[in-house]
């Protein structure tokens, strides 16, 4: 007989109720089924907010790398197909310092219009999705342009090295830090600019003023200046542009610090 | 194994592993308790993902007062009765007792269909307490906190609850000898 017993102040189940409940067997449920839900779940999951600043720097900095190539490649290799060209074909009188000094920032000035210019609804589109902020992706990019001008330096470098008979006086040193000096001077100028007056167009009127200083300097003595002034003026220029490019860096990883606390 | 209190702070910090151990220790109670409750594998599969979904939007606001596993099933109870009322809406049930008397309890579907339809003529705040109570070793206690009832009622609810069932078992074997 089936009797519900009162024992320690709880209910307990007659034993013909429990052999009758234990034919309620259930069958478990398919582990596709389970696998679904999991997967649904998972979107619900935090994201995780305990990741570096400089792991936010790093992929920021990927990011841009990336995008520079994709969007750049094709314009940068006519760009030094025909630079190779000229230099082959013009023989230019102009000095090698000079050549190197005014065509240096060209692939800089290409992948500014292309990135900032051309995509600008783009970037506004990454900055709505709170994954980094404007002045990140501005620093990023701007670094990943800068990395890509001073490798790209090296095409027009290859050529006065390996045409030693036509240029024996050309000091390498001197064109490399020729070359690097317009570069790291012009990302230093855009990032102050940019993170000033966003949407601005600074940026075409700096690009007349440069191509204009570049006819100037080849009329006029300032061409002869530029090419002999010495390396250490150079080196002074790239360190404190160098020193002023890392002082907005940590900018903005203090800033981004300020928001984990 | 770890605690069920320290996989919720890991997957308040976003990790997938922990939500996996967590859903993978409940994902079968919930399933059973909402296939006892409906007796449909359809919305018992529907109510248990439900269930893990509420979960996953209310862990950010949990906050340890009782045991997990009682806040979990007060959302399965919940969901459980969210369905009943819709099915009731589109007049969905047709629970009868008439297969007591069909008389083919001899295999284990006939078994188990015979234990699911005398706990359907059961009113279903009583079965759902039997159903947490016996299949799922709550206390009357955190019965009442599942169920929002005072514990009392969930005694009344069981001792009616097996009173009734075991008349149902009484006159099943009078069909059954008959």
């Amino acid at each position: 007989m089936v009797k519900s017993l009162k024992r320690n102040n709880d209910i307990v189940i007659g034993k013909e109720i429990k052999e009758c409940l234990d034919k309620y067997t259930v069958n478990y449920p398919m582990d596709s089924d389970r696998e679904s839900v999991l997967y649904i779940l998972k979107g619900y999951l935090p994201v995780n907010k305990r990741t570096s600043v400089f792991e936010t720097m790093a992929a920021v900095l990927r990011l841009s790398l990336r995008e520079v190539i994709l969007s750049c490649r094709f314009q940068y290799l006519i760009m030094m197909l025909l630079l190779v060209f000229l230099l082959t074909m013009l023989k230019l009188s102009v000095s090698p310092y000079l050549t190197i000094f005014f065509t240096s920032p060209i692939p800089f000035f290409i992948g500014f219009r292309k990135l900032f210019q051309g995509n600008g609804n783009l970037m506004k589109e990454l900055e709505k999705t709170f994954r980094f902020s404007y002045y990140q992706m501005l620093c990023g990019r701007i670094f990943s342009l800068t990395y890509i001008s001073i490798l790209l330096l090296f095409v027009p470098l290859g050529f006065f090295v390996l045409n030693k008979a036509a240029y024996e006086s050309v000091s390498s040193l001197k064109l490399i830090v020729s070359g690097i000096t317009p570069i790291l001077v012009f990302s230093v100028y855009m990032l102050y600019i940019e993170s000033m007056s966003r949407g601005e167009n600074i940026f075409a009127l700096s690009l007349i003023l440069w191509v204009f200083f570049g006819f100037a300097a080849v009329s006029t003595p300032i061409g002869d200046i530029i090419s002999e002034l010495n390396v250490f003026v150079y080196i002074v220029i790239i360190v404190l542009s160098v020193v002023l490019f890392a002082i907005n860096i940590m900018n903005v990883l203090r800033l981004q610090k300020k928001e984990f606390i | 194994m770890k605690k069920d209190k320290d996989l919720i702070k890991q997957i308040k910090a976003g990790s997938a592993d922990s939500l996996e151990e967590l859903t993978n220790r409940y994902y079968d109670k919930i399933f059973t308790y909402s296939y006892r409750v409906l007796g449909s594998y359809h919305d018992a599969s529907d109510v248990t993902q439900d269930v893990f979904v509420s979960m996953m939007k209310a862990l950010p606001n949990y906050r340890e007062r009782n045991k997990f596993s009682s806040w979990l099933f007060t959302i399965a109870h919940n969901k459980c009765m969210n369905c009943i009322a819709v099915r009731k809406n589109h007049q969905e049930i047709d629970e009868t007792i008439e297969v007591l008397s069909s008389g083919d309890f001899t295999d284990n579907y006939a078994d188990k269909e015979y234990v699911k339809n005398i706990l359907g003529v059961l009113p279903e705040n009583q079965k759902e307490t039997l159903i947490l109570k016996y299949y799922h070793g709550f206390t009357s206690k955190e019965i009442g906190e599942i169920t929002n009832a005072n514990t009392s009622t969930v005694k009344s609810r069981l001792y009616q609850g097996i009173n009734k069932l075991r008349e149902l078992i009484k006159d099943g074997e009078k069909f059954e000898k008959k």
